[in-house]
């Protein structure tokens, strides 16, 4: 019998129990370096019970002003994602190999990177110095970070839509608007609507510490409740914060039921 | 209208050659089959065709009638996935056909000249589709996309279709159905090239046919002439 060389499998993901072994050898060498090991960060956890204590019962009197702070942070991150929305699409669509060379895409891709890195937070700050203490500032925040972060997952989205439908419009040369347009942009638009959902919850959970540094809504309290060690009063913003994330999640999800499909 | 492709060369990022010294010609009014195997270069010969891939020697030249070349040859192509967009309507599909003659602003924005509307509706009618013009593509069977695709090359005025492995996926009832739909068009005026691997087919629905093997064609003629069993042995 003759002698085969066998051509080498496709490469896997390494998610072997060796590379699983580095992997928690390299954490615990972490937690180590930062002091988790330490007996007196242990014999701190005691506090623990003694905190949560303090937080309970959740004190009712600002429940009124948290759910009006609270309103104003989805208002923030509503406004901060649909400015995000009606920016990333077309910045997403000149990020697009499949439809720009490299000499547009790479200085752009570049561009959101950029943006992205910043968090919002920081954004948030940038804006409070720019246009002042308030929720305006928030909504500018929300929506330069949700820019670059909305414009990459859309700019990858529609880098994965059909080649051949793209081909049979060029074979037609309807032109780069129209194969936007009746092509990558319907393809693409369960993605689109899928993303932007995402993305405003997310900024409904980011919105709420965007009041730490002054941007307006629930954060203002959150900063306030702890600084005046209130515990009481911050689990009460923290149950107002769960109940509103929580009813988004599912009008949202009742959104994705009626638009996309399974 | 005939495309003609004149000793074409072709070959991706490696330096075998997948299109070697093509000669072939393809007619409006005419249906050609194209034969050969997986990897022959049946596809890449199409996007030649289609001017989606450029030759790396020889050329692709469309002339009418009387041997003029045309700038701006009416060509449709149809690939192997189809090309329908799923989420658009079979409408706003058959429409991206009259997009080049239609007012761009408007076109855009979804609005198009009432005669082109009035004049997809007659072509989606003359195919079968007049009753899912409103349902989105991706809701459409295998075959409805197949006429939906050919409606929009109508649409576009193409007189010559390009349609990459266009029955493969089809049953055979159903490839039946969309082979009579371009006899029809045929006697309309409207050329195809379809690329298949099915000889079967030549016979009844083919006018010219050639074989593809290893990116030559090794044999090439009128359907009629050429006896399956010559095809099988060439492929």
């Amino acid at each position: 019998m003759r002698a085969r060389t066998l051509p080498r499998p496709p490469q896997r993901p390494p998610f072997g129990l060796l590379t699983q072994l580095l992997l928690a050898l390299i954490t615990l060498a972490l937690l180590f370096r930062f002091g988790a090991f330490d007996p007196s960060v242990i014999s701190r956890l005691g506090n623990l019970p003694a905190f949560v204590a303090e937080m309970l019962p959740p004190d009712p009197r600002p429940m009124p002003t948290l759910v009006l702070s609270m309103l104003e942070t989805v208002m923030i991150a509503f406004a901060g994602t649909t400015i995000a929305v009606a920016f990333s699409v077309p910045l997403a669509l000149l990020s697009t190999r499949s439809l720009f060379g490299p000499q547009v895409t790479v200085p752009l891709r570049f561009l959101l990177s950029a943006i992205r890195t910043v968090p919002a937070i920081i954004w948030a700050l940038i804006f409070v110095v720019t246009v002042g203490f308030g929720p305006l500032a928030g909504v500018l925040g929300t929506a330069m970070y949700s820019t670059g972060y909305l414009s990459k997952l859309l700019y990858e989205a529609f880098d994965a839509v059909d080649r051949e439908v793209l081909e049979v419009a060029r074979v037609m040369r309807v032109g780069k608007l129209a194969e936007m347009r009746y092509v990558v942009i319907p393809e693409a638009a369960n993605y689109i609507l899928s993303q932007s959902l995402f993305m405003f919850e997310y900024n409904v959970r980011a919105s709420a510490i965007l009041g730490l540094v002054g941007a307006g809504g629930i954060g203002f309290y959150i900063l306030s409740y702890i600084q005046d060690l209130d515990y009481r009063s911050l689990s009460t913003a923290l149950l107002v914060l769960l109940a509103f994330v929580l009813g988004i999640d599912f009008v949202s999800s009742r959104v994705r039921r009626k638009f996309l499909p399974d | 209208m005939q495309l003609r492709l004149e000793d074409v060369w072709f070959s991706y990022r490696n330096p075998v050659d997948v299109l070697r010294g093509v000669n072939i010609a393809f007619s409006s009014g005419e249906v050609t089959m194209v034969l050969g195997r997986s990897g022959s270069g049946k596809t890449t010969l199409l996007k030649v065709a289609a001017g989606l891939l450029k030759p790396k020697r020889g050329r692709v030249v469309a002339v009418d009638d009387s041997g003029v070349e045309l700038s701006d040859p009416r060509i449709g192509y149809i690939p192997q996935g189809i090309g329908v967009v799923g989420n658009m309507t079979v409408l706003e599909n058959v429409l991206l056909g009259a997009f080049d003659r239609s007012p761009k602003a408007w076109a855009l924005l979804g609005r198009f000249p009432r005669e082109e509307v009035e004049r997809a509706e007659e072509v989606l009618e003359l195919l079968g589709l007049g009753d899912v013009v409103w349902k989105r593509a991706r809701e459409l069977s295998g075959g409805q996309k197949q006429r939906v695709a050919i409606a929009r090359s109508l649409m576009h005025g193409s007189e010559l279709v390009l349609a990459d492995e266009f029955v493969s996926q089809l049953d055979p009832l159903t490839t039946i159905e969309v082979l009579e739909l371009v006899r029809k068009l045929r006697s309309r005026g409207v050329g195809f090239a379809i690329t298949t691997h099915d000889v079967h087919l030549v016979p009844r629905y083919a006018d010219r046919v050639a074989v593809l093997r290893e990116g030559r064609v090794v044999l090439e003629g009128e359907a009629g002439s050429i006896a399956p069993e010559d095809l099988v042995r060439a492929l």
